[in-house]
């Protein structure tokens, strides 16, 4: 490895300006994210490594402070090669309940999806056609366990290209079970919207975490 | 009223939000019809699990006596090796066979 070459200046730090991820204060988060990334390549380099790191950007992250009967994350911007949607949560409801996912909100009958299943000893597969939601797996619930959450996580590859239907593949976990999810969102439009509810009228407790991240290209 | 989180990354605000009457109907309705086929479902599968078809029906019937009059044997949740023996002497030649059907 040849001796670092460290770089002897920063990249001018943006002014603040129009840009998709302006906030309220005028600061222009898509520029420091380019300048971030700038950086970043420039230290590689000088590291001697070629080409430019490639590191997950947190888009969006909430820890429930009190329920929520559904959680969206919106205005997901169209800059990054694919996205990972985490969760770790648990609902309030009483009986049997599936963790659902929506894309864009949109309510037709236009997701597909396979899932391997195993649940103790007993593994089991199913599928749905023409479904209105993705199933992500089982809830906890009121009858799990103290502390008992969920974890899981679907990754939404190609999530802005317009040439394709959108093809899901992720995991979800619960205590002695887990689950292994691949759905086809039918449609071609680029995924702005990513909504997550339970099956059955109830809620998604305190303290749960959803979180958003974007794989640059 | 049902509420929803909503994470806004383009404007990075977080903000619950009453969700609209005509969509919390409709995910209502959704979620109506998942508990159904749940329902649905369950029964299936108990109806596989168990059988409950007419050629069953006999001897589900034997085996609901079997179990009707050992209830003292279900509640004893540690049962000893000689409980068990104990217990399969007590049932009749009759119903040692449907067992033997059932288990296979």
């Amino acid at each position: 490895m040849p001796a670092p070459n460290y770089p002897t200046s920063a990249p001018a730090i943006p002014q603040p300006g129009p840009g998709t991820y302006q906030d309220d204060t005028g600061f222009n988060h898509d520029e420091l994210h380019a300048w971030a990334a700038q950086a970043i390549d420039q230290i590689s380099n000088s590291l001697g490594f070629t080409g430019a790191f490639h590191f997950p950007v947190k888009l969006a992250e909430q820890i429930l402070a009190t329920t929520a009967t559904s959680i969206s994350i919106t205005g997901i911007p169209a800059g990054y090669r694919a996205l990972r949607f985490n969760w770790v949560l648990r609902t309030d409801a009483s009986s049997a309940t599936t963790l659902l996912v929506r894309l864009n909100n949109d309510n037709g009958a236009n997701y597909d999806y396979e899932v391997g299943a195993a649940v103790g000893a007993v593994a089991s597969a199913f599928s749905g056609t023409n479904q209105t939601s993705i199933y992500a797996g089982e809830c906890t619930r009121t009858s799990s366990a103290a502390n008992e959450f969920n974890a899981g996580y679907l990754d939404l590859l190609a999530y802005s290209r317009t040439t394709f239907n959108k093809m899901l593949i992720g995991r979800h976990t619960r205590d002695l079970e887990t689950y292994m999810t691949a759905a086809n969102w039918k449609s071609t439009a680029a995924i702005n919207r990513i909504d997550l509810l339970p099956s059955t009228a109830s809620n998604f407790i305190a303290n749960s975490i959803v979180t958003l991240w974007g794989m640059p290209a | 009223m049902s509420k929803r989180l909503v994470i806004d990354i383009n404007t990075q605000r977080t903000y619950e939000e009453t969700i609209p009457p005509a969509e919390q109907a409709e995910i209502d309705a959704m979620q109506a019809a998942l508990t159904a086929q749940r329902q649905a479902d369950e029964t299936a599968r108990a109806a596989i699990q168990f059988g409950t078809d007419a050629d069953n029906l006999g001897d589900l019937n034997a085996l609901g006596l079997i179990i009707q009059n050992h209830r003292a044997f279900l509640a004893n949740t540690s049962p000893t090796l000689a409980d068990v023996v104990q217990q399969v002497r007590r049932l009749t030649r009759a119903q040692l066979g449907i067992l033997r059907g059932r288990l296979g």
